[in-house]
């Protein structure tokens, strides 16, 4: 789709330019068939069986923009952001990318396991277009930053899956890119260092890099990016601003399936490691009339007194998952106790607007603006709502009827 | 695209790794190096010399025929090594192919290089050998790590197309060991090329290890010039044997990624 809605840069301005990208995946019975296709590009035989991942997609990313990719499994992200990188070639159009470049989708792909930390350093920075000049500047920081240790010097293969990642997140940072790619890879590894993460891509950010951050939690992307592009069919459904194109992204897997996929799941942690975790949480009442005041109490333990900016949020959602209402602390601008210890909030509705029906409560804790979940208890609290009958649908909008006689 | 990875240091590493992987690892390290082609070696001169009693003008002594043979061995054993190896350096590394943008034509050259540095290993060896049975090696053999280098763009014109087409052609793996067992019987390895009947002369005509053999010969064991002129046309012939090859390479690479 073309869009109004961005004036054409300037050339300097552009960090990512795609014209007119058209990748087919022709299915062929054998590899031979595939070689004989490349010698003999318009030899038949083939049967015209041909998958379209990507259809005609024209981009243009400024410099300094953060774009967030969303759609649905297949809609043809993977293929795009592989494009972008180089490693798949289009079958037709262009791709040009201003300045250095580091993608951060699969993180140590490039490492020789039986090779040490720090000869992986060299191999994967040299990779990414570092001299070794460079790479031995920057050595010492690069091993701070993954903190493996004692491990640096050791094979890769001796290495658990977290340090891994931490010590490939640190190569490609390191070489501060002008273009950053982050798909979900930063789902992985534990908080504290997801937070590190994600203070050294802002700090990239702040520095006038373009990201385009690939996410499935539709909060990450609306509190992290700018604008957004919604994929489907490996064409661009949609493109806008971030929270407009995650809402309709949103409104549309709902009406398309029942079951929508959770925003932020659980960290998946034990509550021995994690620095803060919500201990219980009550409800003052959980079936009332429409109208009546209701409050959540919330209490929380933090542990660890060096991670700041917490936040607190209460979801109320439908039986089908619809996500009704969700404020947060940070966006209403209300500090939350961050010292070691238990803390209480309580989150309070005077006059509850739903009619009739019976809802789930969500409560998660957040850091950094919400981009770090450090725990997320879904469905903890159900709500039943019975009213007589005096209005359809789901909620009280305050309303007056005027009549208007002649 | 993204051609933005440093070529050089890259190939330092990959060489570097290449070679550590093979000889850091095992038990006997570098020693393998040395013991490997003094093994064949001594099978060889069993063989030849002491069962099938082959005669070879010049080389009157064992010794001699041992060290004729070790001479031609080392051309032998670049090409087989690079032969061998080349349809599995692109299919063995899935990741460079598909998940990292990494350059694979550097592969084969890393390949090529590792073979050269075994073939400058052995040379020093029958250098050492020629002088330990009595005949100091001459002047002329400061040319022979120049014969070695000669055999460059033909090994790289191999180990790209090889390396290319393994990746479609999988029956590929299993045939270049014949070749290889095919090559080693058909040079003149075991014998001069002055030996072969009239009417299989063609079989060296099409030979391009035939060459670099009879040269390094020349300057080591024979202890005279090389023939500059043939090496030259040898050595023009592997340029556009090598660019061709670069050049099939470049064009099957696009499909790389869609068949690993």
């Amino acid at each position: 789709m073309t869009d109004q809605a961005h004036p054409v840069p300037l050339e300097s301005d552009v960090a990512i330019e795609i014209t007119q990208v058209v990748k087919d995946y022709a299915i062929y019975r054998s590899p031979r068939e595939r070689l004989v296709s490349l010698i003999r590009p318009n030899s038949a035989g083939n049967g015209g069986k041909i998958f379209r991942a990507l259809d005609d997609i024209s981009l243009t990313v400024r410099r300094g923009e953060t774009m967030g990719i969303i759609g649905r499994n297949g809609a043809g992200k993977s293929t795009l952001l592989q494009v972008l990188c180089g490693t798949v070639t289009p079958t037709a159009g262009t791709v040009r990318i201003n300045g250095r470049f580091a993608a951060l989708l699969e993180l140590g792909a490039g490492f020789n396991p039986d090779f040490t930390g720090r000869e992986n350093v060299y191999m994967n920075a040299s990779l990414l277009g570092l001299s070794k000049a460079e790479i031995d500047g920057r050595l010492d920081s690069i091993r701070a930053f993954a903190d493996i240790g004692d491990f640096f010097e050791r094979p890769v293969k001796t290495y658990s899956s977290g340090m891994y990642v931490r010590l490939a997140f640190s190569v490609a940072i390191h070489t501060e890119p002008d273009v950053l790619i982050v798909d979900e890879a930063l789902s992985v590894g534990d908080i504290r260092f997801q937070m590190k993460c994600l203070a050294r891509i802002e700090a990239l950010r702040a520095r006038g890099a373009t990201i385009l951050f690939v996410s499935h939690s539709m909060e990450q992307i609306k509190r992290f990016c700018q604008t957004a592009i919604w994929m489907e069919g490996g064409r661009i459904k949609l493109r806008g601003e971030a929270s407009f194109v995650a809402d309709r992204f949103r409104d549309h897997e709902i009406g398309r399936d029942s079951g929508v996929r959770q925003d932020t799941q659980p960290a998946g942690v034990s509550r021995g490691e994690v620095p803060a975790f919500i201990e219980t949480v009550n409800l003052s009442q959980d079936f009332m009339a429409p109208f009546e005041p209701v409050t959540v109490d919330i209490s929380y333990c933090i542990r660890d007194e060096s991670i700041r900016g917490f936040l607190l949020g209460v979801a109320i959602k439908g039986v089908d998952g619809q996500h009704i209402f969700g404020p947060n602390t940070y966006l209403e601008h209300v500090e939350i106790p961050s010292k070691s210890g238990s803390h209480r909030v309580s989150y309070c509705i005077p006059s509850m607007p739903l009619l009739t029906g019976t809802y789930r409560i969500d409560v998660g804790l957040f850091t950094d603006k919400g981009m770090v979940c450090l725990d997320y208890l879904s469905e903890v609290a159900k709500l039943t709502i019975a009213a007589p009958y005096f209005s359809e649908g789901l909620v009280y909008i305050p309303h007056e009827w005027i009549v208007h006689v002649d | 695209m993204q051609r933005q990875a440093n070529f050089y240091f890259l190939f330092r590493q990959l060489l570097g790794r290449e070679l550590a992987s093979r000889y850091r690892t095992t038990a006997l390290g570098v020693v393998w190096l040395l013991l490997q082609p003094l093994l064949m070696l001594g099978v060889y001169t069993l063989v030849f010399s002491g069962i099938f009693k082959t005669r070879w003008a010049g080389a009157a002594t064992t010794a001699d025929f041992a060290l004729v043979l070790f001479a031609g061995l080392i051309i032998f054993n670049i090409f087989s090594e690079v032969l061998v190896a080349a349809p599995a350096l692109i299919i063995g590394q899935p990741n460079y192919v598909k998940k990292v943008v990494f350059p694979v034509e550097i592969l084969p050259v890393v390949r090529v290089a590792a073979a050269l540095v075994t073939a400058f290993l052995s040379l020093v060896i029958l250098l050492v050998a020629q002088a330990a049975f009595g005949q100091a090696p001459s002047f002329s053999a400061i040319l022979a790590p120049l014969v070695l280098l000669e055999t460059v763009p033909m090994m790289l014109g191999i180990a790209w197309a090889i390396s290319a087409l393994g990746v479609y052609l999988r029956d590929i793996a299993q045939f270049v060991g014949i070749v290889s067992s095919m090559f080693l019987f058909l040079s003149p390895i075991f014998f001069p090329s002055s030996a072969i009947p009239q009417g299989l002369k063609w079989l060296i005509y099409f030979n391009p290890l035939v060459t670099p053999m009879e040269q390094l010969r020349a300057v080591t064991v024979q202890q005279g010039l090389p023939d500059f002129s043939i090496l030259g046309q040898h050595f023009g012939l592997s340029v556009l044997f090598a660019g061709l090859g670069f050049q099939l390479f470049r064009r099957l690479s696009r499909g790389f990624a869609d068949v690993i």
